[in-house]
């Protein structure tokens, strides 16, 4: 610090131009934080589209037996576009109620299969069995197999996929 | 305790612990000369510019991806899909020229002010290297969104590193991380630019900053050496502090407002295939780029490397040259007028840069119009304009030059230079015809394609590379639903309503059936099912196809030409007539089944020959007239027995009176139209009839007297009196008459009556 120090100033002109220095501070902070940190917290926001995907006819699913369908679409993910195939199983249990299962396993994610023979949605990884309901009858899995929110639009069913 | 004294008493603790506080109280109240004002801004502008970079940049960064593959849509994805992405790339596009600029003022400033004279030249040359490094950061971060100036900007630029004798194709190299600007120098230059550059900036601006401190500030104007005892009764806070953030806090707004207005330029997608891209580097950079045109090609490196170089190596010594101890402008003049002629000169380079810049001309008033039709008709889709625009079409600056008559013409119909082209035919009214010739005739490379409002989602990056117009086939078949995701069926037919997929060549007809089973979403990608139906509903070849086929054929010809060849129709019909309907069909069609004709003939059809029974040509009075007709046109429907059902017993006209002694001149030609030869010769053997055979003289009277009119049939009285001089055969009032030829009731030998009668004939009568 220098000798000469400075001539000493009335406390109030000095605090009033640091306030001033300070709000001028704070103005550019937010001025230039707003923009930035929406920027940054964007893309956990911004709600993708709700996406409904076609299955196939709803007629084509038979009382009582699980009828695979196979859909795509394409997911969004931040810059990328990728396509995505999946698998769903339509149920009937009565020919007034319907849903449909996503096709993997709440294990480990491994595909399951519908088989007729056992009757029950069998997993190929480590022996889980769902049974027509999907509700969990045998081995590893946590939780029976989730459902699809699903519609019919002019006979044709249709699941609703979360878009990231 | 209020909350001030709480903060107050929180800092303390911090202080005790840290010292921060107590360190931070001291920078800020570092006394100042009296005329440290406004002049002494730039510095702190500069250093708040570079705190806005780096907070901009870091922010960017968390979305940006420093690969070709990705980089360009990642500053796409930042700019028009997220909250203020727009705002921030464009806080650090011009905030990157902003500071340049505040870095060259500050340099210039404390160059006037003298402030780089001993004791401070360290602080000079540690600025040098601060500007090095802002010119550094500015040339890595333009590669970054990877768009055609960057890439051909950086191609130059590394280029001119090139031009070094011996060593430049090494260093080259080195920069580019190879032998062509890439993925690899675009990572590296991330590396740098996000990095090296600001670590080694952060430094310097300390290390700057310190020595600032550790001299203090320059008392302006004061002489070298006397700066003892100058009074500072000014503290940087606030009073210095309140003018940095009061000019930080107007580049911050007119950042904000520029960038609001323009956001950042973009250009297209780097493509380094094309390399008729004139790029031009930023401003700072241009002056250089213009000294470049000084020198011949062999000698470039002088003005590249060279000439800079020197100018930085005279930049950092020169406090160390300058030894004048007079701060005073009057007392410097040699230091002035240098500083005066790098900086005209260096100015001058610029503007002769931007004066230079081939310009697009100006368009005409009919150019103008014609470039408002061009894109209000949407050919930017497919066409380029060099550079910018599709890519399906040719570039129309970058093609051979364009004749009126030839634009025209393949604006009019595409066809008709090539068969296969898939652009869509132009119909406009004349004057905007004219209009649009005129702008497509006058584009030149200087020509750039304006900007027009996007139209519908972002193309992901794979439909701007350049093959995908020919590729995307392949994409299509892969995976036809990743197409319909953005486009319906229409949106295919545009280009290929012309020209049919090469897919759907040799025999598509016949393998569509199969292809459509298997994988109807291919199908949809550019078919409605209307289409299907079409033909499936129209023209489906079921049971009773037979009976439709006409119908449908005759409404809609070119649905059956879509499957059948132009021969097929042949195989069933000849000409108009199907085999059924072979020779005499006219003449035999009224004996078929009705039910038959139906299969093939709406009730309309028979009508269209018919009125009722009779054909409409058959009007009233045609028994008289049927005669006159020509007798070729009666064999088209009727056959000989046609006329003899009528013509046995009524006669025709033709056969008038005294025709059967006249018929026998008549053309034979023309009897044999009704007559078979049977019918003459019914009458005749020879040249007399069969009948007047086996001593027809002896017998023939018998005949006539049996049945006269037989006779009649082909005699008039005058045949018979010619023999007889008689009339014959004897008429009614014969009785009454007959003594005129008869002289005595005794028949004389020769008498004409003996002829016939005995002698004794008359004595029944005459006893």
């Amino acid at each position: 610090m220098s000798e000469l120090t400075p001539e000493p100033l009335r406390d109030s002109r000095r605090r009033f131009l640091g306030w001033l220095t300070g709000l001028i501070a704070a103005i550019i902070t937010i001025l230039a934080g707003v923009p930035l940190v929406a920027l940054f917290v964007s893309p956990a926001l911004k709600r993708g589209k709700e996406l409904w995907v076609d299955l196939g006819p709803v007629k084509t699913v038979p009382p009582n037996e699980p009828t695979a369908f196979t859909f795509s679409y394409q997911r969004v993910d931040g810059w990328l576009q990728t396509m995505v195939y999946g698998t769903a199983y339509a149920v009937r249990p009565t020919s007034e109620s319907l849903f449909v299962l996503s096709n993997i396993c709440t294990h480990l994610g491994c595909p399951v299969r519908w088989s007729d023979k056992a009757r029950s949605f069998l997993c190929p990884c480590h022996g889980g069995i769902f049974d027509i309901d999907g509700k969990v009858v045998g081995g590893p899995p946590p939780r029976p197999l989730p459902r699809y929110r699903f519609r019919a639009v002019k006979g044709v069913l249709q699941i609703r996929i979360e878009q990231g | 305790m209020g909350i001030a004294s709480v903060f107050r008493s929180l800092l303390a603790w911090i202080d005790d612990q840290t010292q921060l506080i107590s360190i931070i109280h001291h920078f800020l109240s570092e006394p100042l000369p009296r005329k440290v004002g406004w002049p002494h801004i730039f510095g702190s502008a500069a250093l708040f510019l570079f705190l806005l970079q780096a907070a901009t940049g870091i922010f960017l960064m968390a979305y940006y991806s420093p690969a070709p593959d990705h980089a360009y849509e990642t500053v796409q994805y930042v700019t028009y899909q997220l909250w203020f992405g727009r705002l921030v790339r464009g806080l650090h596009h011009w905030g990157a020229s902003l500071m340049l600029a505040m870095v060259g003022l500050h340099m210039l400033q404390v160059y006037v002010w003298g402030a780089y004279k001993r004791p401070r030249q360290v602080i000079w040359i540690a600025g040098v290297f601060l500007l090095l490094v802002t010119f550094g950061l500015g040339f890595t971060g333009y590669l970054l969104p990877w768009d055609q100036k960057a890439y051909w900007a950086t191609v130059v630029g590394t280029n001119i590193a090139g031009s070094i004798p011996v060593v430049g194709a090494a260093v080259r190299e080195l920069i580019r991380g190879g032998q062509l600007v890439g993925a690899i120098t675009l990572t590296r230059f991330f590396a740098v630019h996000v990095f090296i550059f600001p670590a080694v900036l952060a430094a310097l601006i300390v290390f700057h900053i310190y020595q600032l401190r550790r001299r203090g500030l320059t008392p302006p104007w004061a002489r070298v050496g006397e700066e003892e005892g100058i009074p500072k009764p000014l503290l940087f806070y606030p009073d210095q502090a309140l003018k940095d953030a009061i000019f930080a806090l107007a580049l911050l707004v007119g950042l904000l407002l520029v960038s609001w207005r323009f956001g950042a330029p973009t250009e297209p997608v780097a493509n380094p295939a094309d390399t008729a891209y004139v790029p031009r580097p930023e401003w700072y950079f241009l002056w250089l780029f213009e000294l470049l045109r000084f020198f011949p090609a062999k000698w470039e490196f002088v003005g590249a490397i060279v000439l800079p170089a020197l100018a930085v190596v005279l930049l950092i010594l020169y406090p160390y040259l300058d030894d004048n101890p007079e701060r005073r402008l009057r007392k410097r003049p040699f230091s002035i007028a240098l500083a005066l002629f790098i900086f005209l000169g260096v100015s001058a380079l610029g503007v002769e840069a931007v004066i230079t810049t081939p310009r697009e001309k100006p368009l005409t008033p009919l150019e103008k119009r014609g470039q408002k039709v061009f894109l209000d008709q949407r050919c930017n889709a497919c066409h380029g304009i060099n550079g910018r625009g599709g890519t399906a079409g040719p570039d129309l600056a970058r093609s051979a030059p364009l004749e009126r008559e030839r634009v025209e013409k393949v604006l009019v119909d595409p066809t008709f230079f090539n068969p296969r082209s898939i652009m869509p035919r132009t119909k406009l009214p004349p004057a905007q015809m004219k209009a649009l010739v005129a702008y497509l005739v006058g584009l030149t490379s200087t020509s750039h394609m304006p900007l027009t409002p996007q139209v519908g989602p972002r193309k992901p990056l794979s439909h701007q590379e350049q093959n995908w117009f020919a590729n995307h086939k392949f994409a299509v078949l892969e995976d036809p639903k990743q197409c319909t995701e953005c486009h319906k069926p229409s949106f295919c037919q545009s280009c290929h309503q012309n020209r049919r997929p090469d897919s759907h060549l040799h025999d598509w007809m016949k393998f569509h059936a199969g292809a459509s089973a298997s994988r109807p979403a291919y199908c949809q990608v550019c078919h409605e099912k209307s289409f299907c139906d079409r033909c499936h509903h129209q023209a489906l070849h079921t049971a009773d196809w037979l009976e439709r086929h006409a119908a449908v054929g005759l409404r809609n010809p070119q649905l059956c030409s879509d499957c059948h060849a132009p021969g097929f129709c042949a195989s069933c019909h000849r000409g108009a007539v199907p085999i059924s309907h072979g020779p005499n069909w006219l003449q035999r069609h009224g004996h078929v089944e009705q039910k038959d004709c139906a299969a093939c003939h709406s009730k309309d059809f028979c009508a269209s020959c018919h009125h009722g029974a009779i054909p409409a040509s058959h009007g009233a009075g045609w028994l008289q007239r049927h005669s006159q007709a020509n007798q070729k046109d009666c064999a088209l429907c009727h056959s000989k027995d046609f006329c003899t059902a009528c013509h046995h017993g009524a006669i025709p006209a033709s056969h008038g009176a005294g025709w059967l002694q006249r018929h026998s001149q008549a053309n034979q030609k023309d009897c044999a139209v009704c007559h078979t030869k049977d019918f003459c010769t019914s009458c005749h053997q020879g040249a007399r009839p069969a009948s007047h055979k086996d001593n027809w003289m002896a017998r023939h009277g018998e005949a006539s007297m049996k049945d006269a009119k037989v006779c009649a049939t082909c005699h008039e009285q005058a045949f018979c009196s010619s023999c007889h001089g008689l009339p014959m055969p004897h008429p009614q009032d014969w009785v009454q008459t007959h003594h005129q030829y008869v002289t005595s009731t005794k028949l004389a030998p020769d008498s004409l009556c003996s002829r016939c009668h005995k002698p004794d004939f008359c004595a029944p009568c005459h006893g």
